[in-house]
């Protein structure tokens, strides 16, 4: 099905109207509504819906007459009739419905989920579920039967009502029976021609009246217009109409308006014209006013149901309260619906009745119904929740026609609400007249869980300043005192409670609070608590009850908490307030026995009535011996006029008190110093009671304190005459003494110091840092000292200043104590020495010479930074220990160092030979003995001059070469003539002896010569060979006047960017094709590493130049190892650095010692045998980087370690 | 003036030097002669004497080599020249080039083959 079910829904109450629209449309159903049933049919007609939900009870047709009316009418009797009634009456009721053709009868409240479900399948099974009754003609009887069993019920629950219903049955009754018919015609105009007498016999009404008019001109105005404009428009289309009743505007004599059924066929003539209409009618006029009364008192009745706060009932007269009804109401008041009850289906009512009351109930209700009297009574119920509930019950016995009870009926009121209240005031009564005692808060409690019907009720107070806990005052569960318990606040409701002033969590209290272990022990759903508040408004804890269902609150729920929480706060100050009486009584009493000075009361006539047994012991009597005397009889006499003239004055009001210095006479007649304090105590009244004095015995303190004046004599001569100032402070550090000299330096005096502090005589930087070491004093007990710069009367002064802290008594800490002493002048030396050394060390440090100073035994007495950095030793490690053990390059030279202490002699070593991180280095030594503290001992410089050094070879050898290349650039020319010469002839001679020339031949032929014996003669001869050498020297000899004119070459200006690495790689190759072509050794089994730094890219520089530089270095290291180095390597590495690119060729070989080293560079200088190097290769290389290139080259080695060259090529 | 054989003037006054050369031309089937200086050259060929090729020294005695290319150079448009010199060092200059004289025509003594002066004495610029 495509377009929406219609649903048509007949109800007559508006809001019930809405509520199931609403919740029809809202799942996607068009629905129409209707407020009575004639209305709902006649849109039943227009539109016919899929579903119709009716309500049974409504004015104008009710839900019964419209669903027949439905199942009557051929095109709508297949749609579904839902009857929908708010009042249960009885099971027949549900019968005639069915019988009538309705496919379900539902109760109201119906859950909107229910309902929903019932319509939803009534449209999936939309078809005539049943046959339009066969029974028709037994509606009638069926309906009125029904209706008037309805009556008949809500007649009897209710006499003003039944009085009516049985006068409207009546009225209906003797309408049936007088009823009978009129015959009515009108012309084709509708208006009537003829009426027959009976008319006017029936209503009273003149028949001209009528004759003349249409039906609608007679229709009254309170008539129904839509139904009269139906009948009309049937009228006009010629249609038979049936049973229309309306209201007319005739009235008969009596004044009322009547009402007519009428029921018409229209009529033809012959020709099929229309002629008019025929019919009978009938007066209704009863009968509608019956019906509509019995609709309005329907309504009221409904009503009235409806809205009884409780319900109505009737019930067999036997313990299980056997209900034949009761009202809707009761599903309200205890969660079951009536049909639950009825006939005890699902539970009998007498169960309900909470079992401590049931027999009173029923004793009750048996004695007022056998006397005749109605019953009224308040008892309990058990709700389907499981909850308690009060109602009150009244109602009479019904008597069976025998005069036996067999029936009760009445009304159930819940009175819950009342009752609660009721209950709450009393016990709120009771509690809060109750006086307090140690188990009213209990009590309170109690009241409380059971007025709120919870299960627990606690009451947490705090102890002292904890604001986190709760301590459980009592703790009501389950009808039993909990043990008190600490309640931890923080994410509780009570800390809820607290900020809230007041909380009700009528549910879910566990989730919202899920810190709290409480609520989760006792599976807590609900809490209503107050926090208690004292008269001052502080908080003292909280109330709160709680319960595993949730709390439904009434509206004096939280006027009574609120009673209770004053209430208990009340009681809980009280009994703060009496605890804390009791304990100042308790400390009193305490007091007064352990007080360490005499305490006693006399009479105003002087009677002692009371001592402690420090008096007693003071004056040592015991205490009944002292309560037999009177104060004259312990005073010493001489002081006796002083007490009594005092004691005079105290009484009459004078004086408030007074205290003096007085001697007791002791039982033993010895005479003791006292101190006497004594006041006056008042009556009730205000009149003097008695005197009550505090005695001290102070005969020791006399004789400590003679002495302790002498001593503080004593001591003052002593501190005021101390060239120191001294003084004392307090804790709070107030002057409380200072001495002379303090007066003196700060030119102040010591009244305007005393009860100052550093604040009022320092500035404030100053007072800052003297508070703040006092403090320090105070707090740690430490004796400490401190300088301080204190501007005097003379200028600033330095004072160290010791202090000390001052005992009290108790061994806590009183004051300070100070002593301070004037430094300034030692402070000063101290400045200007600490400036010098300062100045001395920075000029010793900055110096470029590593300088220790040692003692004649060799341990370090001073040791400056390049020291620390030769010896990676700091100089506050190094002072002390032994310089050969800091620097053991020295160790071979102490002996000398040593002497040269001894013998107050300088001494200088040049040119040592050092290594430094595996380094070897060059430096000078030179000590210089010292005799300035008295004590010999001696400076040792060391100086590193490698580098100096290598400055110096490097310019010798320049020197050197250019020195060559100007000798070579002369004499070239001259060599190379006789080199010419030499080779020359040799190539001449070679081929003249040759028997290959023909001119050889020829003159050979000529003198008789065999050229080819001569050839042999010469091979064998070694002519040939001498002839080579002749050539390879010259050869050999062109090569050095080249090599060196290379020294005389100027640099070259014009140096182009090369890529280093390809011509690394030449060079090898060149190496390595040089050396299998001479057969020397296998270059091949030389191990070549590169190790190229692929940030070195190109390079500017003379390629053909720097190719002959590396592989004049390859060649070399190939050399040197051409002597059985195993496994030989030569590494090839580059590296850019800052400003240059570096080129290392380090080789295995077996190196070189460091004279060989210093001189390799040399021009002619070859460890290579005669013949193999010309002694020129590494000099013209040094010459290429060095003056070509403005690079540098040098090398490291030594014996056994191989050759390192280094190579620096500026990058430009 | 013979047109097979190839005649070539030797100016070096160094007389082994300059003999050596010769015998070696001369073996390679040239004819051959020698002078000491630029001036006897010049002479040589103001008589009337004609050479394919000339082989001169550099620093001689009297007019400098170069200078004496150019003066022969004067008396004989036809003639070629080599230069053989005892410096390390020698560039033809603009002028000597302007002759068609280039770095493959300077030899620089101590020639180790002479096989290679005389491929160059064949080949020498016309």
């Amino acid at each position: 099905m495509n377009a929406p079910a219609r649903i048509l829904i007949a109800d007559d109450a508006e809001d019930q109207r809405m509520i199931l629209s609403g919740a029809l449309r809202r799942v996607g159903y068009e629905v129409n509504v209707a407020s009575n049933g004639a209305e709902a049919l006649g849109i039943a007609r227009g539109t016919p819906p899929d579903l119709i939900i009716t309500d049974v009870l409504m004015p104008e047709m009710d839900g019964f007459a419209l669903c027949r009316a439905l199942k009557g009418d051929p095109e709508l009797s297949t749609i579904p009739v839902v009857l929908h009634t708010a009042t249960y009456l009885d099971d027949r009721d549900q019968d005639l419905g069915r019988t009538i053709g309705a496919a379900r009868y539902l109760v109201k409240p119906v859950e909107l989920s229910k309902l929903l479900e019932v319509v939803a399948e009534l449209i999936r099974d939309r078809k005539p579920r049943i046959e339009p009754s066969p029974i028709e003609h037994d509606f009638d009887r069926l309906h009125a039967e029904t209706l008037a069993r309805q009556l008949d019920r809500k007649v009897r629950e209710l006499e003003e009502e039944r009085k009516a219903l049985r006068a409207s049955e009546q009225l209906l009754r003797d309408v049936t029976e007088a009823a009978s018919d009129w015959i009515w015609e009108t012309d084709a105009q509708h208006r009537y021609v003829h009426l027959s007498e009976r008319f006017t016999v029936l209503t009273g009404i003149e028949l001209e009246r009528v004759l003349g008019r249409t039906r609608w001109e007679i229709g009254g105005q309170e008539a129904d217009q839509q139904a009269m404009a139906e009948n009309r428009r049937k009228m006009e289309q010629h249609e038979p109409f049936r049973d229309f009743v309306y209201q007319s505007s005739l009235r008969s004599a009596d004044g009322v308006a009547r009402y007519f059924k009428v029921s018409g066929k229209p009529i033809f003539d012959d020709a099929g014209e229309f002629m008019g209409y025929r019919g009978i009618g009938a007066d209704m006029t009863s009968q509608a006013e019956a019906e509509r009364e019995l609709g309005e008192s329907r309504r009221t009745l409904h009503n009235l149901m409806e809205n009884l706060p409780g319900m109505a009932f009737r019930c067999r007269n036997e313990r299980t309260w056997t209900m034949d009804f009761i009202s809707n109401g009761v599903s309200r008041v205890t969660g079951y619906q009536p049909e639950d009850l009825i006939g005890n289906r699902r539970i009998r009512y007498g169960d309900m009745i909470h079992p401590d009351d049931r027999e009173v109930v029923w004793s009750e209700v048996q004695s007022a119904v056998w006397s005749g009297r109605a019953f009224q009574l308040t008892y309990r119920l058990t709700t389907a929740a499981g909850d308690e509930r009060w109602v009150l019950m009244q109602g009479r016995g019904v008597l069976d026609a025998d005069q036996i009870v067999n029936a009760l009926e009445g009304v159930i009121l819940d009175v819950t609400e009342r009752k609660q209240t009721e209950l709450a005031l009393s016990a709120l009564a009771e509690s809060t007249s109750q006086p307090g005692d140690a188990d009213f808060i209990r009590h309170c409690l109690e009241s409380l869980a059971s007025i709120y019907r919870a299960r627990f009720a606690f009451i947490g107070v705090f102890h002292g300043k904890d604001r986190e806990r709760l301590h459980t005052a009592a703790f009501w569960s389950d009808g039993a005192f909990l043990e008190d318990r600490v309640y931890p606040l923080r994410g509780t409701p009570c800390e809820y409670i607290l900020e809230r002033r007041t909380q009700l969590i009528s549910r879910n209290a566990r989730r919202r609070f899920p810190e709290d272990e409480l609520l989760a022990e006792l599976e807590i759903e609900s809490v209503f608590g107050m926090p208690l508040t004292s008269a001052g408004g502080e908080d003292l804890g909280v109330v709160a009850v709680l319960d595993t269902k949730a709390i439904r609150p009434n509206v004096w729920a939280r006027p009574v908490l609120g009673i209770f929480a004053n209430r208990l706060a009340l009681e809980l100050e009280r009994q703060r307030t009496d605890e804390q009486i009791r304990r100042s009584r308790e400390l009193l009493r305490l007091t007064l026995e352990n007080a360490p000075i005499g305490i006693g009361a006399a009479d105003i006539r002087g009677r002692i009535v009371s001592v402690n047994p420090m008096f007693c012991s003071i004056l040592g009597y015991t205490a009944e011996e002292l309560l037999q005397l009177s104060v004259p009889d312990i005073l010493d006499p001489g002081d006796l006029d002083t007490t009594v003239q005092r004691n005079r004055a105290l009484v009459r009001g004078d004086i408030p008190g007074y205290e003096l210095e007085t001697r007791f006479i002791r039982k033993s007649g010895e005479i003791i110093d006292a101190f006497v304090r004594v006041g006056l105590v008042h009556d009730a009244e205000g009149k003097p009671l008695m005197t009550v004095g505090q005695v001290e015995d102070i005969t020791e303190r006399k004789q400590t304190e003679r002495a302790l004046r002498e001593s503080e004599r004593r001591l003052r001569a002593f501190y005021d005459n101390s060239p120191s100032e001294i003084y004392l402070k307090d804790s709070a550090g107030r002057y409380v003494l200072v001495n002379r000299h303090f007066e003196k330096t700060h030119g102040l005096r010591k009244e305007d110091v005393i009860n100052k502090t550093s604040a009022d005589i320092y500035d404030a930087e100053l007072a800052a840092k003297v508070t703040e070491h006092d403090d320090l004093v105070l707090e740690t007990g430490n004796v400490i000292a401190r300088e301080y710069e204190v501007p005097l009367s003379d200028g600033v002064h330095t004072l160290i200043t010791s202090k000390f802290p001052i005992p009290n008594a108790s061994g806590g800490i009183a004051g300070i104590g100070a002593i301070s002493t004037d430094i300034t002048d030692r402070k000063k030396a101290e400045e200007e020495r600490r400036r010098v050394r300062q100045y001395l060390k920075s000029i010793v440090d900055s110096m470029p010479s590593v300088l220790i100073g040692v003692d004649q035994v060799g341990a370090v007495t001073e040791w400056n930074k390049l020291a620390a950095q030769l010896s990676g030793v700091e100089p506050e490690m190094a002072i002390g220990r032994k310089v050969i053990d800091l620097v053991p390059q020295l160790a071979d030279e102490w002996g000398r160092i040593h002497d040269a202490i001894g013998k107050q002699a300088p001494y200088k070593l040049e040119r040592l030979l050092w290594e430094i991180d595996g380094e070897p280095r060059v430096a000078d030594l030179t000590v210089y003995p010292l005799t300035a503290s008295g004590e010999l001992g001696g400076v040792i410089r060391v100086d590193d001059v490698t580098a100096r050094i290598r400055m110096e070879e490097i310019m010798v050898q320049t020197e050197k070469m250019l020195s060559v290349g100007g000798l070579a650039a002369g004499m070239a020319h001259e060599i190379n003539n006789p080199l010419g010469v030499i080779l020359q002839s040799c190539q001449n001679v070679q081929r003249r002896i040759s028997p290959e020339l023909e001119n050889n031949r020829q003159v050979a032929g000529s003198i008789g010569l065999d050229l080819y014996a001569m050839q042999r003669y010469m091979q064998e001869r070694r002519v040939l060979g001498f002839l080579e050498d002749i050539q390879d020297a010259g050869k050999r000899a062109a090569r050095i006047v080249t090599d060196m004119l290379a020294f005389s070459r100027k640099s070259l200006s014009d140096l182009v960017p090369a890529n280093l690495h390809d011509l690394l790689d030449t060079a090898i190759r060149l190496a390595a094709s040089d050396y299998d072509l001479k057969k020397r050794y296998d270059f091949k089994q030389i191990e070549i590493v590169r190790d190229y730094d692929p940030a070195v890219a190109e390079v500017k520089c003379d390629p053909t130049e720097i190719e002959q530089v590396v592989l004049n270095l390859v060649r070399n290291a190939a050399q040197a190892m051409s002597h059985g180095s195993p496994s030989p390597r030569i590494t090839i590495r580059t590296k850019r650095e800052d400003g240059h690119v570096r080129v290392d060729v380090i080789d295995n070989g077996p190196g070189m010692d460091e004279a060989t080293r210093k001189r390799v560079f040399e021009p002619f200088f070859t460890t290579k045998e005669v013949g193999v190097g010309t002694g020129l290769g590494l000099a013209v290389s040094y010459f290429i980087v060095s003056e070509q290139h403005k690079g540098t080259l040098s090398v490291e080695s030594s014996p056994g370690r191989g050759a390192h060259f280094t190579m620096r090529l500026p990058r430009r | 003036m013979e047109t097979t054989v190839t005649s070539v003037l030797v100016v070096e006054d160094e007389a082994e030097i300059r003999r050596n050369l010769q015998v070696y031309l001369e073996d390679e089937g040239m004819v051959t002669a020698g002078v000491e200086t630029c001036e006897q050259a010049m002479a040589l060929l103001a008589s009337g004497r004609r050479f394919d090729v000339c082989i001169v020294d550099l620093l001689l005695h009297g007019m400098r080599g170069d200078d004496g290319i150019l003066a022969l150079r004067e008396l004989d448009v036809d003639l070629r020249f080599l230069i053989h010199t005892g410096s390390c060092e020698f560039s033809p200059t603009p002028e000597l080039r302007q002759l068609g004289i280039g770095d493959e025509h300077v030899f620089f003594k101590p020639v180790e083959d002479m096989g290679k002066l005389a491929d160059a004495v064949r080949w020498a610029p016309p």
